[in-house]
């Protein structure tokens, strides 16, 4: 279901029918996106930029929180000299990252570097709840503290990691032994490749790809 | 802007071409191209290097002026963020070395290239001079014209260069929002205890061009 969802973005939205009655893939606002040379690079340069703010200022609140920097300057000051960049980072991030997702859904849904990636960043998510819910409710006491307590430490080193693998997985979505083009027994059926060529097969009477 | 052809280390540099030939041509770098894993592993570092960079680069030139973690002395942030701007300089030069000698054939006639080695040369000089003032050296103005000097001759190349001026335009916008927040903070008043002015036009510049270093680089694909 999400596959043809998906496949309808990347083919048939927006797109015109041809001579023969059949939608014209290649005519779709996903593929006049992905074709528009100079916005698609404008769209990909801002969203390796805002990787660099989002997670370069980060970095320096999860060593605070590690105990690791600034340790004579309280928590909730670093937090909110940084966050602000690290909100307007994140924020700018997911909208260069929709619209770069958009100009290839079909295919980056069944990448599997796509979906390792989906999943560290819903752990990532995860994490910043736990962390906002439980270990932030008792920050009065041990803001100044120059080493955070232990449950503060491991969220901010799972936030670290994390980060890190979203970034890497992000990275390996270019490479095409993790798309069904190339891709291993394995990892196609991680990628659901099969479901990949039935959809094909199911819009290929009125989408001509 | 007349737009010009394109400047590459082959048609600029005497022996470039045959230094490139002669890497490309070598058994073990011709076996390193075939190791794939081992490349993508390189790619994926010199990303994660380059993000510890950008962010050490911009903590500091945020706090040098006075836009951030103003409770903490321009010294403290600057001791605080060096061993990770030494460590992505270091890791990314490192990777990006490895990545450069196994396309040399490719990068040795690419404009992007060029324009990437230009700007890096700066963002060190930058750097460099900027850490050195905040520790308290007198010194830099050296340092600093030359960076300028490089970086825009970089921008005015990547300007005017042909299917490569869309990533100055990127440069630009940022750089332009970048100047924006720096001068919105001084109109505010927010830089008590910032650096000196020759410090924060150095911090401007390291930003500027450690951005037109990482555009470039990602124009290097695009081209």
């Amino acid at each position: 279901m999400i596959s043809r969802w998906m496949a309808y973005l990347q083919y048939q939205w927006g797109a015109s029918l041809d001579p023969s009655g059949r939608v014209d893939a290649y005519s779709s606002w996903s593929a006049q996106l992905q074709g528009s040379e100079r916005w698609w690079m404008l769209l990909e340069g801002t969203h390796v930029l805002t990787l660099m703010l989002f997670a370069g200022t980060i970095l320096f609140v999860d060593l605070r929180l590690l105990g690791l920097a600034l340790p004579k300057v309280p928590i909730s000051r670093v937090t909110r000299a940084l966050l602000p960049y690290t909100v307007a980072g994140f924020a700018l991030m997911i909208i260069t990252g929709l619209l770069v997702y958009f100009s290839k859904p079909f295919d980056y849904y069944h990448n599997f570097a796509f979906r390792v990636k989906v999943v560290f960043l819903l752990a990532a998510a995860a994490n910043i709840f736990i962390f906002h819910g439980r270990v932030q409710a008792s920050q009065a006491q041990w803001d100044a503290n120059p080493l955070p307590p232990l449950a503060a430490r491991r969220s901010a080193a799972a936030s670290l990691l994390l980060w890190l693998l979203v970034i890497a997985a992000g990275r390996c979505m270019a490479y095409d032994r993790f798309t069904c083009a190339e891709a291993g027994p394995v990892i196609g059926a991680l990628a659901d490749c099969e479901g990949q060529q039935a959809t094909l097969a199911a819009i290929e009477p009125e989408v001509a790809l | 802007m007349s737009e010009l052809a394109i400047i590459t280390f082959r048609n600029s540099v005497p022996g470039a071409q045959e230094l490139a030939e002669t890497i490309a041509h070598n058994p073990t770098i011709q076996a390193l191209n075939q190791t794939v894993w081992a490349f993508s592993l390189v790619e994926i570092s010199h990303l994660l290097f380059l993000v510890l960079l950008g962010g050490a680069t911009l903590v500091l030139a945020l706090r040098t002026l006075g836009l951030t973690l103003t409770e903490a002395s321009v010294q403290d942030v600057e001791s605080l963020t060096r061993p990770w701007l030494r460590v992505g300089t270091i890791g990314g030069s490192a990777s990006g070395i490895f990545m450069s000698i196994a396309t040399a054939l490719t990068l040795v006639a690419n404009g992007a290239f060029f324009i990437k080695i230009l700007a890096l040369a700066a963002a060190v000089l930058f750097s460099f001079a900027l850490a050195g003032r905040l520790r308290g050296s007198s010194k830099g103005v050296v340092q600093a014209t030359l960076g300028l000097i490089a970086l825009a001759y970089a921008l005015w190349l990547f300007a005017s260069t042909r299917g490569l001026n869309t990533g100055a335009m990127l440069v630009g916008a940022v750089s332009a929002a970048f100047l924006l927040l720096a001068a919105t903070g001084r109109l505010r008043g927010q830089d008590d205890g910032a650096a000196d002015r020759l410090s924060q036009w150095l911090a401007i510049g390291t930003v500027v061009a450690w951005l037109t270093v990482t555009i470039a680089g990602r124009w290097i694909g695009f081209s």
